[in-house]
């Protein structure tokens, strides 16, 4: 069993057979995974593109129980990958020093592959969907209160203009 | 009467040249760890590492199972609300721009005022 630490891939090709082996369900059970793309240069876009086709729209699957990164250059990114320009943005958390498990690190190890076999089986069709909604809702929570914010701006502002 | 200074030397007496010895030394150092220390405390910090992940993971559970009903459910009635009150102050200011003296009227009538008269003139 290997301990649920950060690892990462260099994407050196990106034909759509190799990204679905990158993509692969079983290193992404592991522990979280990060995508080098900075060596693709120019083709950093075109992989971006390929990676959100193949992953479609099981995107949250890509992020339970571990999330799935990005390590690239490019800045004016609009999708729904997550992007990190360096390393050091990374969560904390998963970066440990990898090693041979003993006895009692390796029984809370089987602990932890039993629960992530529990939720890797949670984000279904019916549970993404949910969380979807839940964040268009949420941004429309957060739009409409932007907007209330302004609009009680513009208010004060009359209402002390007109005594 | 003797002040504090005086008695803060009498008090040094005697540890003055113990106190010049070890005036370039630094004070209590940390013990140096040996290589056995170090090892149970990376085993340590393993183990507390697997402990957080496994609670993280519970919580993940619980929220799978339990909590992502009721997570968004009073988010669609507070958008609700939301909306209606922003249909409110924004009636408001319709009101307030709309009276004779308005601050929009008024800075128009300038603006108008100041462009016609031009022509005019």
């Amino acid at each position: 069993m290997a301990l649920p630490l950060l690892r990462e891939i260099i994407v050196e090709q990106i034909t759509p057979t190799k990204i679905v082996e990158y993509l692969n369900a079983k290193s992404l059970q592991q522990g979280p995974l990060v995508m080098n793309l900075l060596g693709l240069d120019r083709l950093q876009y075109k992989a971006l593109k390929m990676f959100e086709e193949a992953i479609g729209r099981d995107m949250l699957k890509y992020k339970f129980p571990y999330g799935l990164y990005f390590l690239s250059d490019i800045k004016d990114y609009r999708g729904k990958l997550i992007i990190i320009s360096d390393k050091s943005h990374l969560p904390e958390f998963f970066r440990k020093k990898d090693k041979k498990p003993n006895v009692k690190e390796s029984q809370l190890l089987a602990k932890i592959e039993l629960k992530k076999l529990k939720i890797s089986t949670a984000p279904s069709r019916e549970n993404l969907k949910k969380i979807d909604n839940g964040a268009t809702v949420y941004k429309e929570l957060y739009l409409n209160s932007q907007e209330g914010n302004f609009l009680e701006y513009i208010h004060e502002k009359l209402m002390k203009k007109v005594r | 009467m003797t002040n504090k200074k005086d008695i803060a030397d009498d008090d040094l007496k005697g540890f003055e040249e113990l106190l010049q010895d070890n005036k370039d030394q630094k004070f209590m150092q940390a013990p140096q760890k040996n290589k056995k220390q170090k090892e149970a405390e990376s085993g340590l910090e393993l183990i507390t590492f697997l402990e957080e992940e496994s609670i993280r993971l519970d919580k993940l559970v619980d929220f799978f199972d339990h909590k992502i009903d009721k997570s968004f459910a009073q988010t669609q009635q507070l958008v609700e609300n939301q909306k209606a009150q922003n249909a409110k102050i924004r009636e408001s200011i319709l009101e307030i721009l709309s009276q004779n003296q308005s601050p929009l009227l008024k800075s128009l009538g300038e603006i108008f005022d100041h462009h016609f008269k031009n022509i005019q003139d």
